[in-house]
């Protein structure tokens, strides 16, 4: 048979970035990076959602050539994948219940499918669509909770599934500036950008015993919380960094960039490490100097990203997720960069908190992108990956057939669903 | 080994920080007591004047190179200046230290505004701390009382552990016509006195011990008032020295009444005494303490001797009410309340009851700050439980922030 070469397109229109990643999968499950296309999104995209579509869509084009030159070959129509985020953003547990009848109690692939079915039947409104779903976990006879009922013996089945989902319209946009810029209409697979940090991030150990992963970008946070291979909790907080950025700029008026500035460049932890208490800004309009108290720098900071990080807290408590967090927590995108927020977290959930960086073994000439900054596209990747390995081998199974059946959600969707139940090593 | 060493070591050392002209008394009114031996004590003040009147070994007027030696006169920005002008130096004080107990009365600038910084610092050098604040009599003005709780809003998610003493408790115990320089007199007394307390509470109990993080389990980041009250009894006082000192315990001005014991949630109790405490002491004190207490009071005691207090025992009791009553207790409350109020009814049926004191005729809080969404301006608001988060957190909380100059 005819080889085909697998290549996939990742993308994230961000509220700071928009990128574009082309990367090639091999059979054993390895990616090479052979594009890379990004410029900043110059206020186009604003709290994770695109504001100035003609802005966006120009941007996205001239990054998708540049991504294009570098790669140097044809892109996959079928494998683009987006991330999405927005406020707009929220989950649902569905919980389906099957008795089982087989002769000798044991559980088969068909309860499993069935209980799975039966959870999902939840209606959500019309106006919002379903992104992505998981199964979280299985119960069998209500105690016994396990990752792969099948072949158990038992007579009641109920599977939890977890199902991401957003504004119908708003989701939409991100598929739409992809079609403006010459590709078919629902072309490019939606996938929550929460899920693709974690493909490329939460290692295979954590995943079983539970971590929180937390995605704070420019204008909005995310993050998902997986345990047993299944997520329990994920979602969207409307506050990212340009917020504390925001915040410095009235608290002690100065301008944006300038607030900007001293977050990228992390003032705060060089000042304390030269032990001073006060810096100096010169005022853009007069020229005169103001001295600014540390302490009060320190103080906004503190206020606002221990607030956001104890709203993520409050989403898992609801969830009672908390308990299942043995491995603690990640943090990645852009505030991954600054130490503060690594601490706010670590004291917020009292536990222990590394910052996420992809180190996958992404070969390929690309060798910056090991950076929190792209968590996503690279998860975005191995997600697509997985999907399209998963979706090859596994024609005619049963999952694929459930998947294409009963849902008339897109079928990459589903094998990623699938993919994550049958629990792929990230 | 040797780390070992170093450990004890460092478990010894607690240093007493008094901070503003009250905490300055107080530190000073430490600093003459007999039992102070395991204690450093340090003034310090924005008011080089008043510094110079106390006869403190160790003080420091700080930052007088900018303020030229005058108060912040209540201003809290200002006492939140000096005390980051002065991060060193307070850095140096905590890193020395393996305890550090800031003492001070809330309400005014320094006091105020420092007692964050030494917070926050505390927390960079992973030091425990405890505030012991005194909040200002009523009487003093709404503005003082409002200074002090905006301080303590601020200062509850930063510090470890935060005591907050009503100076109004002190008319529970003092007569109309008690000079007014004695009922201050009295507060600073009786604060030193329960500095002294909790350090012995805190300083390894060779009896029975409680530790910081005792103290931390309870108090740490709740918003909670508290009473003290410290009885010392000696020899002299006659045989019964024990009850003695129970008894002064219960009248101490700044418990505020047997009552406060009656409806604490949490009690710490630390009995100390020279060689020659006796068992029987021990016990009766701590029973009798129980007995006044509510049945699900937490309770944490400790017994501790010490050869400065041979010949004497001083008995502690720190009671604490949570502003925030988890559900359980809340009900356990409220049927000692019904109950209370059923006798109340047969025995005084015919009295109309009293309207509650309403709020009608509190003032509005003005909005002092103006309400900014900055670059946001133009973007759908990102709502979040009834919040705009758009606006800085900051502003939200209504708390002031130092613009420099």
């Amino acid at each position: 048979m005819f080889q085909k070469r697998n290549v996939i397109t990742a993308v994230e229109i961000g509220t700071t970035k928009i990128c574009v990643l082309i990367g090639e999968s091999d059979k054993d499950g390895g990616l090479t990076v052979l594009g890379h296309g990004e410029a900043p999104s110059g206020g186009s995209v604003v709290k994770g959602e695109i504001v100035e579509m003609n802005t966006a869509v120009g941007i996205l084009s001239k990054v998708f050539d540049e991504a294009n030159k570098s790669a140097g070959c044809e892109i996959d129509r079928d494998n683009i994948y987006i991330a999405v985020t927005g406020a707009d953003i929220n989950y649902y547990q569905g919980i389906g219940t099957v008795i089982i009848n087989n002769e000798d109690s044991k559980v088969s692939e068909e309860d499993v499918n069935q209980a799975v079915q039966n959870a999902r039947v939840k209606p959500i409104p019309p106006d919002k669509m379903i992104i992505n779903s998981f199964d979280s976990y299985y119960l069998l006879d209500g105690t016994r909770r396990l990752r792969t009922p099948v072949d158990q013996i038992a007579s009641r089945l109920e599977a939890c599934i977890h199902v991401v989902y957003g504004d119908r319209n708003r989701v939409k946009n991100f598929q739409n500036a992809l079609r403006d810029i010459g590709f078919e209409d629902g072309e490019g697979h939606l996938v929550f950008s929460a899920v693709a940090s974690a493909y490329a991030l939460i290692s295979d150990h954590e995943q079983e015993n539970g971590a929180l992963l937390v995605e704070m970008g420019g204008g909005i946070t995310e993050y998902i919380m997986v345990h047993n291979h299944g997520p329990l909790s994920s979602g969207v907080i409307p506050v990212g960094l340009d917020h504390l950025a925001n915040d410095i700029s009235i608290g002690l008026d100065l301008h944006i960039s300038q607030a900007r500035k001293m977050i990228k460049e992390n003032h705060l932890h060089d000042l304390r490490r030269q032990g001073k208490s006060f810096f100096e800004i010169t005022s853009a309009s007069s020229g005169a100097v103001r001295k600014i108290s540390l302490n009060s720098l320190e103080k906004i900071i503190d206020l606002r990203l221990r607030e956001t990080f104890t709203m993520i807290r409050k989403e898992l408590k609801k969830e009672n997720a908390l308990n299942y967090l043995s491995c603690g927590g990640i943090l990645s995108g852009g505030a991954a960069l600054f130490p503060p927020a690594l601490e706010i977290y670590e004291s917020v959930f009292e536990f222990p908190v590394r910052q996420g960086i992809p180190e996958e073994e992404v070969s390929g000439a690309l060798t910056d992108l090991e950076s929190p900054r792209y968590s996503t596209v690279l998860g975005l990747l191995k997600y697509g990956s997985l999907a399209t390995y998963n979706g090859e081998r596994g024609k005619g199974s049963i999952f694929d057939k459930l998947m294409r059946g009963v849902d008339n959600m897109s079928s990459p969707i589903m094998k990623g669903f699938s993919s994550l139940r049958n629990s792929i090593k990230f | 080994m040797d780390t070992m060493e170093n450990i004890s070591d460092l478990a010894s050392k607690i240093t007493v920080l008094g901070i503003g002209s009250s905490g300055v008394k107080i530190a000073e009114r430490l600093f003459h007591m007999p039992e102070m031996l395991g204690l450093e004590i340090i003034g310090m003040d924005t008011d080089a004047n008043s510094l110079g009147k106390s006869s403190l070994a160790n003080k420091t007027a700080i930052d007088s190179e900018w303020r030229g030696g005058y108060g912040c006169g209540g201003d809290v920005i200002k006492g939140q200046r000096s005390f980051s002008r002065e991060r060193a130096r307070i850095r140096s004080i905590i890193e020395s230290a393996s305890l550090l107990i800031v003492t001070g009365g809330l309400g005014g600038g320094t006091v105020t505004g420092g007692a964050p910084i030494i917070a926050s610092e505390a927390r960079a050098c992973k030091k425990p701390v405890i505030f012991v604040l005194s909040i200002p009599f009523v009487f003093e003005g709404y503005n003082k009382n409002k200074l002090a709780e905006d301080g303590i809003k601020e200062l509850l998610p930063m510090a470890d552990i935060l005591i907050c003493v009503p100076n109004d408790l002190l008319f529970s115990s003092l007569s109309a016509d008690a000079p007014v320089e004695e009922a201050f007199r009295k507060a600073d007394e009786e604060i030193s006195r329960a500095i002294l307390g909790i350090s012995e509470l805190v300083r390894c109990g060779n009896l029975l011990s409680t530790d910081f993080s005792d103290l931390r389990s309870v108090l740490a980041r709740r918003k909670s008032t508290c009473g003290v009250g410290v009885g010392l009894a000696s020899d002299y006082d006659g045989l019964n020295r024990c009850h003695m000192a129970l008894e002064r315990v219960l009248s101490s001005p700044l418990l505020g009444g047997p009552g406060k014991i009656k409806n604490a949630h949490a009690l710490f109790i630390s009995v100390t005494g020279g060689s020659d405490l006796q068992i029987g002491e021990v016990k009766k004190a701590l029973e009798s303490v129980q007995s006044l207490a509510r049945k699900n009071a937490r309770m944490i005691i400790g017994a501790n001797t010490d050869d400065a207090y041979n010949g004497k025992i001083q008995i502690t009791l720190i009671t604490v009410n949570f502003e925030d009553v988890a559900s359980d207790d809340v009900e356990e409350f409220v049927s000692e309340k019904t109950f209370v109020q059923e006798s109340a009814i047969t025995a005084s049926s015919s009295s109309a009851p009293e309207p509650p004191l309403s709020s009608e005729y509190e003032q509005q809080e003005l909005p002092l700050l103006q309400i900014s969404r900055g670059i946001f301006l133009n973007s759908s608001p990102s709502m979040y439980d009834g919040l705009d988060l758009d606006i800085p957190t900051f502003q939200r909380l209504n708390l002031v922030v130092d613009k420099g100059d």
